[in-house]
């Protein structure tokens, strides 16, 4: 993962306020495969294994995707920001006391083929101001209290990663996954 | 956070993490905190975040040298130059934390008493996915087994959680010079 520079330019507050507003989607373990593909069972076995249950309550987080909850063009904004084309960009979301454990993510269908169109291109920017207990992992890299609008870029779409929230409010960032031709 | 050494040619870890086998598991309840200013003022905090009592996500172990061995204890005592007060080996499981906390010990005078207060983190397992330590503004991802850190007051604000697979595990020692 490497830090790629600040975002300042998008109103990261009235961002979270959409998300707000919006009420989203609320993730957990699930109780049985979302849907049937080996990334998922590969992942809630993992889960299962080290002792986690499905439907465990510590783990959710929520979710906020642009072109439904959100608009866009904020997907298209920030890739400006950084020269990718934006794919599939969400916001994720997680309340205190919450985590996601060790994870890859899979692609998500209905979205064509990122790797036909160009080089992957994925990006977290960290969109709250620095807050102590939010922990974001990746790979051999942990992101504490980073300055809001920060970015970084992974080495690849499917690095595995994690995220806790052992704070008091709750934990925000911007996931960009796109391409660069 | 500040980063002394390394003492893993010195202690077993392995060896003192073999031994905890029984522990005291703590979780988020009316009774778990000592009946202290600093613990009603931190319930009320964690009330405020949104933490339930009985909270799953909430629960750590501790152990103590009767299990793991005295002689821990004294050979790391021996190696930051402190006089022991309190300490103990901490476990996370996966899926778990300990949210922000100050530790307001009931006999912390005591403490303050004896001499200057320190504390202490020794990580000492081998690097893991997902196993975050949180002192102040500080992270502590993947220490090297053995390493040693000062933390920056004796009662900082701190966490710890366990987004990996496996059990986090961590020595904590608290003493005075």
């Amino acid at each position: 993962m490497k830090y790629i520079g600040n975002c300042s330019t998008i109103d990261w507050d009235k961002v979270i306020a959409d998300c707000q507003a919006s009420g989203g989607n609320t993730n957990v373990f699930w109780e049985k495969l979302p849907i049937e593909n080996e990334i998922f069972e590969m992942i809630g076995k993992s889960w299962n294994d080290a002792g986690i249950k499905n439907l465990d309550p510590a783990i959710e987080w929520k979710t906020y995707y642009c072109g439904k909850e959100l608009d866009l063009s904020l997907g298209e904004e920030f890739g400006k920001v950084i020269g990718a084309t934006p794919w599939y960009c969400w916001i994720s979301h997680i309340r205190p006391g919450k985590m996601i454990p060790w994870h890859i993510d899979d692609r998500p269908t209905g979205h064509g083929d990122s790797e036909k169109l160009g080089e992957d291109v994925r990006v977290v920017c960290y969109i709250e101001p620095p807050t102590m207990g939010h922990v974001s992992i990746t790979d051999e890299d942990c992101v504490y209290m980073p300055k809001r609008g920060d970015m970084y870029q992974w080495d690849s779409y499917s690095s595995w990663h994690g995220g806790i929230n052992m704070g008091f409010t709750d934990k925000w960032q911007f996931n960009f996954w796109g391409y660069r031709e | 956070m500040k980063y002394i050494g390394n003492c893993a040619d010195v202690i077993d870890w392995d060896l003192a993490v073999s031994r905890c086998q029984t522990g005291q598991t703590l979780t988020y309840n009316l009774d778990c905190f000592p009946d202290t200013e600093g613990f009603k003022e931190l319930d009320s905090i964690w009330q405020q975040a949104g933490f339930k009592y009985n909270d799953p996500a909430i629960e750590w172990t501790n152990y103590f040298a009767e299990e793991f061995g005295q002689d821990v204890v004294d050979q790391f005592a021996k190696i930051v130059g402190t006089t022991p007060w309190m300490v103990w080996i901490s476990k996370i499981r996966p899926a778990r934390m300990a949210p922000l906390h100050k530790d307001a010990h009931s006999k912390i005078e005591n403490l303050l008493q004896l001499g200057t207060p320190v504390r202490y983190t020794c990580y000492i397992q081998d690097p893991t996915d997902g196993h975050a330590s949180i002192v102040d503004n500080v992270a502590i991802y993947k220490a090297k087994k053995g390493d040693i850190y000062e933390w920056p007051s004796y009662d900082a604000w701190h966490a710890g959680g366990n987004a990996g697979l496996k059990d986090k595990y961590m020595f904590n020692f608290w003493g005075y010079k």
